[in-house]
């Protein structure tokens, strides 16, 4: 990785077609990049691409069609193996519904990003502690998910998708849960990592979401349009 | 906690099976050594097919046998080859449907009895060949006969009933018998027919049968022993090995199957949870799980379940085993390796059962997972 802004994320073409039956092409020719550093945000109706677009992006999925550069690198190219190390080392999610497990603390459930990276366990509480303090969760390490507030519970989130340090933060509806107040407090602190060199890229319905991005796209019926 | 149930009920059952059986095994070799182990018997082999009598025991042989050491009581008896009409106490028409033995005193003695009511005929009675019977419980009952000194009728001639049996150690068809003495079986009946010829049980002291075995039959007729075939009782460890093999071999079965049943219940309750971490998967291939870990994590749940489950198993197998001892007043038995091998036995169904689920954790799609 560079400094210099470069396309972190570029896509030609990228369609994505489901082979039914009925066959749906829930993503169809989208080009577009983001440059490192970048806060992108991706607007659309419910039914319009977005989760499909943020699969792809997320190395969850493989296109049908076109192009998908991650970092330089061309995803078709890569096989499982090498798809899941590069999810696991360059991107950070971070979901609506946030994902955490109820039975572990704070700390345990940001550790569990490390578990796959070959971190030792001593490590993995450390810098998951570290990276909770991050957030502003440094009196909150030993909750349980269950005792904290939706605000609480999306900041623990963040602080996992931070935990490996990636290059690019996804974030999927990552207030949809979340009132105006804890909205504006998430957004802010997203806008932070952001300002600290993270490339993010939001994909939402919320305008008030969106216009914390430093660049809006608007997806249609699986097009985003130039 | 039901993940573990099946694992602990599996290996439970087989260790309180494999210990129960050792128990019952070492319990049953025992009662051999106590009843059969003393018994011997001997056939009269001299009957060939010129011949319709036989009786090939002197009328001396049980003061013959008397003379060998280790030999606590002998007698002959016999099936009479006709069958009389015997009437009980009460008249009536009579029946001929009941088997009526010839036996003298000491084959009765050597049976073992446990006397319902009265006691064998006397030295007297047999020596004059008086007309006494002693009858089996169940006979008596048939009979209408019910305490010794009642009278029956054999052909209508009066026999007077010296004795109930209850119950024998060996012989057990004694017990649904009219049982004459010999000598008077003798002088009503004739000799023994070759159909149904004569035989002596020898009762020994404990360790002395195989010895009285090989000497009984040139006691009994130096001048021609092969007209008698002796059966000795069965070797006492011998028979006890063989009964725990193969009761071993049956109930290690039986605990397969359990554990077989133990393990489905794994498997069922791991793919259930798999089911409902379903969400978690997901989340875990996002953060950047292959397939391989999701396997391995699964699996490697299954088997310190399992092992955790051996481990409760064996420890409940053990109480169950000494609890039944206890109340059975035996002495529990169990092998070692069956108590230090449970966690490993569960482990490996463990193991074994987690293997569906596990592949089918690890091969569920990330996206689908999420949106579970």
């Amino acid at each position: 990785m560079t400094d210099s802004p470069r396309p972190v994320i570029r896509l030609d073409k990228v369609g994505r077609r489901f082979p039914g039956p009925p066959p749906v092409d829930a993503l169809r020719e989208a080009t577009f990049s983001v440059e490192a550093r970048e806060h992108v945000a991706i607007m659309g109706p419910s039914g319009s691409g977005k989760s499909t677009l943020l699969n792809l992006i997320g190395l969850l999925d493989t296109p049908t069609s076109g192009k998908y550069e991650l970092d330089g690198a061309d995803v078709a190219q890569l096989d499982e193996h090498t798809r899941t190390a590069l999810r696991r080392d360059a991107i950070g999610f971070v979901f609506q519904d946030f994902y955490l497990m109820a039975g572990r603390s704070a700390w345990e459930n940001v550790a569990l990003a490390m578990v796959y990276t070959g971190v030792s366990a001593k490590q993995r509480m450390i810098r998951a502690k570290q990276a909770l303090d991050r957030v502003g969760l440094d009196h909150r390490h030993d909750a349980l998910p269950t005792t904290m507030s939706g605000g609480e519970r999306q900041r623990v989130a963040i602080a996992r998708a931070l935990a490996n340090q990636p290059q690019l933060l996804l974030c999927d509806e990552p207030t949809g849960n979340l009132d105006s107040a804890t909205t504006e407090q998430v957004m802010a602190l997203i806008a932070d990592l952001n300002g600290e060199g993270m490339t993010v890229l939001t994909i939402t319905h919320d305008p008030a979401t969106a216009a914390w991005a430093s660049r809006r796209l608007m997806i249609s019926d699986g097009r985003i349009p130039a | 906690m039901l993940t573990m149930l099946g694992t602990v009920l599996g290996v439970g059952c087989f260790v309180a099976v494999l210990g129960l059986t050792a128990t019952a095994a070492g319990q049953i070799a025992q009662d051999f050594s106590t009843q059969l182990a003393t018994a011997v018997q001997v056939n009269d082999a001299g009957a060939d097919s010129t011949s319709d009598r036989v009786r090939s025991f002197t009328d001396d042989a049980e003061q013959r046998l008397a003379r060998l050491n280790g030999v606590d009581s002998s007698g002959v008896a016999w099936s009479v080859s006709v069958n009389p009409t015997i009437t009980g106490p009460l008249g009536g028409s009579g029946t001929n449907q009941i088997q009526v033995m010839a036996a003298s005193s000491g084959y009765l003695d050597a049976a073992l009895p446990i006397w319902a009511s009265g006691r064998v005929y006397t030295q007297f009675q047999q020596e004059h060949r008086l007309a006494v019977v002693v009858l089996g419980q169940a006979t008596a009952q048939r009979l209408g006969v019910s305490e010794a000194g009642e009278t029956i009728f054999l052909d209508g001639t009066p026999h007077l009933v010296t004795g109930i049996l209850k119950d024998v150690a060996t012989r057990p068809e004694l017990l649904a018998s009219v049982l004459l003495p010999a000598s008077t079986a003798l002088e009503r009946f004739g000799d023994p027919t070759s159909l149904s010829p004569a035989s002596m049980l020898i009762r020994t002291d404990l360790g002395a049968a195989q010895q009285v075995a090989s000497e009984a039959a040139r006691q009994l007729r130096p001048d021609d022993p092969s007209l008698l075939a002796v059966v000795p009782p069965p070797d006492p460890p011998r028979m006890a090995s063989v009964i725990s093999t193969s009761m071993q071999a049956l109930f290690t079965a039986l605990a397969g199957v359990t554990l077989l049943i133990g393990g489905a219940a794994i498997a069922n309750t791991t793919l259930v949870s798999v089911m409902e971490r379903t969400q978690e998967i997901g989340l875990r291939r996002a953060l950047g799980a292959n397939p391989g870990d999701i396997v391995t994590q699964f699996l490697l749940e299954t088997v310190i379940l399992g092992a955790l489950s051996g481990l409760v198993g064996a420890s409940l197998g053990l109480i169950t085993v000494i609890i039944v001892a206890v109340s059975q007043h035996w002495t529990a038995l169990i092998d070692s390796w069956v108590v230090f091998a449970s966690p490993g036995i569960g482990a490996g169904v463990g193991l074994i059962a987690g293997l569906y689920p596990a592949w089918r954790a690890g091969h569920i799609n990330p996206i689908q997972a999420l949106r579970h």
